[in-house]
């Protein structure tokens, strides 16, 4: 039994000089790769929950910074669609008429001078209704659109000038950019020959056409013009 | 190292503190490493047996009781079952109920022992049926009795004893000396 004893202290002191091939450092590295997966220290963690909070709070910046981008630049639309609209409908010239007698003739109309228009859209209703119901009754007001195309030869009240009579009056409106190509062309032609005329009083053209109508010779026997037209002589 | 350091180095694992556990590791690095060689048959597989054993040992840190054995020989019991665990599909052991008793002669004489190089009787070791090697291991130079060894690997305790026998017998040859000589 002690000899048993002994050859077991034996093979154990002979074992314990084997030499050992591995690296302490390398195998303790792969062990703490193990470690760091099978229990995560508290600092770990602590740093895990950092991350993933850092993560959110950059998370809620993009979604905030990107909702806030989004509503200021739907601001910026809606406030140009205003302004727009503002311009758009806008009176460009009010200004009183004198000597204007009102005619009843709707008693559901109401005085515009009386009425308080809420927005713009109230605004534009009525100058609409007013351009478009002609023997309404005649405010004293004139609301005239900017944009509002006037047409050759409509009559209206001249009531910028108030010194001037009611009448109505053909309002001469430069058409030119509404003229297509073929009549501009004509009537700058016109223009041109009517321009020429004016400046050369003595020109060919007007001598030739003053030329034409003389004042007659009368056609005696002697006369150049019986002469010139071989006109027999009549006894 | 004292038995407090120790103590205070284990209460720093039970915390789950890296500096404590890479401690631990160092310290017993060597040992284990040596005890893994002898149950295993390659070098190659002794890094992974290692820290199978270890992170089984720092998990389960909070089980140690200083009471009943020092640290070492738990380290070390779980470190043994790692290497079995490892290679366990390779262990076949041979059932032998006839062998109730066996020789308990011993392996060697212990001035043969000296006189052999450590290397040479590791090759030895290593060249025995791995079950063979593993009841060689655990009863010869671990200590542990029949028993024990036969709940650990699930076998008998004759078949324990049979395997012994024959890991004794085959060293003998192995090695070279007369059986009558020991």
């Amino acid at each position: 039994m002690k000899e048993e004893t002994s050859i077991k202290n034996t093979l154990r002191n002979k074992f314990d000089e084997l030499p050992v091939n591995g690296t302490v450092n390398q195998d303790w590295h792969a062990m703490k790769k193990a470690l760091r997966v099978a229990m995560p220290t508290a600092a770990l963690g602590i740093a895990i929950q950092w991350k993933a909070l850092l993560t959110k709070k950059i998370m809620w910046l993009l979604v905030a910074s990107i909702t806030a981008i989004g509503g200021a630049t739907e601001l910026i639309v809606y406030m140009r669609h205003q302004d727009n609209e503002k311009q758009r409908v806008l009176p460009v010239k009010v200004a009183p008429v004198a000597h204007v007698q009102p005619v009843k003739t709707n008693t559901q109309e109401k005085q515009p001078n009386t009425k308080q228009s809420n927005g713009q859209h109230g605004l534009l209703a009525d100058s609409t209704a007013k351009q478009n119901d002609a023997t309404v009754a005649v405010p004293d007001t004139i609301v005239q659109h900017k944009k509002q195309p006037i047409k050759i030869g409509k009559t209206i009240r001249q009531s910028a000038d108030t010194t001037k009579s009611t009448s109505k009056h053909k309002v001469i409106v430069n058409h030119q950019n509404n003229v297509p190509p073929k009549i501009k062309k004509k009537i700058e032609r016109i223009d041109d020959t009517l321009a020429k005329a004016k400046n050369k009083p003595d020109s060919v053209a007007l001598q030739g056409r003053l030329k034409k109508h003389p004042r007659q010779p009368p056609m005696g026997p002697d006369s150049v013009a019986r002469k010139h037209k071989k006109l027999p002589l009549v006894p | 190292m004292d038995e407090k350091q120790l103590l205070f180095l284990i209460e720093g694992c039970i915390a789950n503190k890296r500096k404590a556990q890479e401690e631990i590791y160092r310290l017993f690095y060597q040992a284990m490493y040596r005890l893994c060689m002898r149950y295993l048959r390659s070098d190659d597989l002794v890094p992974e047996a290692l820290n199978a054993g270890f992170l089984k040992a720092f998990t389960n840190i909070k089980k140690y009781d200083d009471a009943k054995g020092s640290f070492s020989t738990w380290l070390s019991a779980i470190i043994v079952r790692s290497c079995i665990d490892l290679y366990r599909s390779e262990l076949r052991f041979q059932g032998h109920d006839d062998i109730a008793l066996t020789d308990n002669t011993p392996l060697l004489p212990p001035d043969v022992l000296d006189r052999l190089y450590v290397a040479d009787l590791l090759c030895y070791v290593r060249a025995l049926p791995s079950a063979s090697q593993v009841v060689f291991n655990l009863y010869e130079v671990d200590g542990y009795d029949h028993g024990e060894i036969a709940t650990m690997l699930n076998i008998s305790e004759s078949t324990s004893r049979w395997h012994l026998s024959a890991a004794k017998k085959q060293l003998r040859n192995m090695i070279g000396t007369p059986e009558d000589a020991i």
